[in-house]
């Protein structure tokens, strides 16, 4: 179990428990007094990220300081989770309403704003429709989809080779399933290159390659976004890093020996506290 | 991230962006694009309520240099920047 099914899992997987889908999003519904001190974790985050690229650009020694704070709070707020395909489309079954967006990362990062028919983001819940108060965010507009066509959605973007996430707004409250890359989510990339392990915590499952069964054909080579699947030069097979993989299954669904298994990672104790 | 990551070093390059030249970065992101370390990143300084910002408002967008430390110093951005707004140098001298 991850911390996130330990704090709200209730019994379930905690992606799987309705009742973290039906908050707004980002309205902080505490009293005025209940609220920590300080200024809004937005705010405080934009500080801490502002802090941490100083630092690693210029004093590297400061890093691990401002990184433990930022995983702290990015937990608390605004952090994701890979998911696999299946587990997206039961969350859609889950959440109301499903609409589907441009990526603010890639937006960011690579200066793409995406049309309507290139849309690599998916919003879930009701704050969805509030959409045109933060147009910013959501440039370009939201369309509205059914759980149907939102399945056929993770389906063209899984057989690209987007990773699936969940993506967390004022934990616990599920507001979107991010379709992602090393390194244009950046999510990811904090977590990869600032090791901001909370901005992308690792799935519930690994994958193991049957090395009887594959027979090195190179379809899942490339697919990783993690670095965690490689071409075993000597064997001419997939070699999956079972350490390194956050269990998204991009390599299993383009398998077509059925080499690629998707493990529960409960089943193997020594992967229960790798995350 | 290698296994090394806990060994960083400070950024060798020294990124500037004159933000007088480059005024409206969206309408033209040749650096966001060609840049080969994903180094720069956009950051939205006009942010209103229920209004969509226009890619052509001058001072609107910046870039920045966010991922300084993962700059080769290759080049490619000052080359290819058509306001001349990008100046690379070595923090070595």
């Amino acid at each position: 179990m991850c911390d996130f099914c330990v704090q709200y899992g209730e019994g379930t997987v905690w992606h799987q428990n309705p009742k973290n889908y039906a908050r707004r999003m980002y309205s902080d519904r505490r009293k005025k007094a209940d609220r920590p001190a300080g200024p809004p974790p937005e705010v405080a985050s934009q500080v801490l990220h502002a802090q941490l690229f100083a630092a690693r650009n210029d004093e590297p020694e400061k890093v691990p300081e401002i990184r433990a704070e930022l995983v702290e709070l990015i937990a608390k707020t605004h952090g994701g989770q890979v998911v696999t395909l299946d587990e997206a489309k039961e969350m859609v079954d889950l959440a109301s309403p499903i609409a589907l967006m441009g990526c603010v990362c890639r937006r960011v990062v690579r200066g793409k704003v995406e049309k309507r028919h290139e849309f690599t983001c998916m919003g879930l819940g009701v704050g969805m429709f509030k959409w045109d108060r933060w147009p910013e965010r959501y440039k370009g507009g939201v369309e509205f989809v059914t759980p149907k066509e939102a399945k056929k959605w993770l389906d063209k973007w899984n057989k690209a080779g987007y990773v699936q996430t969940l993506m967390i707004f004022d934990a616990p409250y599920i507001g979107g399933i991010c379709n992602c890359d090393y390194p244009t989510c950046l999510a990811i990339r904090y977590r990869m290159d600032y090791r901001l392990d909370s901005f992308m915590v690792k799935g519930h499952y690994v994958a193991k390659v049957d090395l009887e069964e594959c027979n090195g054909c190179g379809r899942c080579f490339g697919r990783c976004q993690f670095g965690a699947l490689t071409k075993e030069i000597f064997e001419e097979k997939a070699y999956v890093d079972a350490m390194k993989c956050f269990g998204c299954g991009v390599c299993q669904t383009s398998c077509n020996r059925d080499a690629i298994a998707l493990i529960e990672k409960s089943t193997w104790p020594a992967m229960e506290g790798v995350w | 991230m290698s296994p090394l990551a806990d060994e960083m070093k400070p950024a060798l390059a020294q990124i500037d962006v004159d933000f007088s030249k480059c005024t409206v970065p969206m309408t033209c992101k040749k650096c966001l694009l060609l840049c080969p370390q994903l180094v720069f990143q956009l950051v939205t300084l006009k942010d209103e309520k229920f209004k969509e910002t226009a890619i052509t408002d001058a001072g609107a967008y910046i870039v920045l240099p966010l991922h300084r430390w993962k700059c080769t110093l290759c080049g490619v951005c000052a080359e290819e920047c058509p306001e001349d707004a990008i100046t690379l140098t070595s923090r070595r001298g």
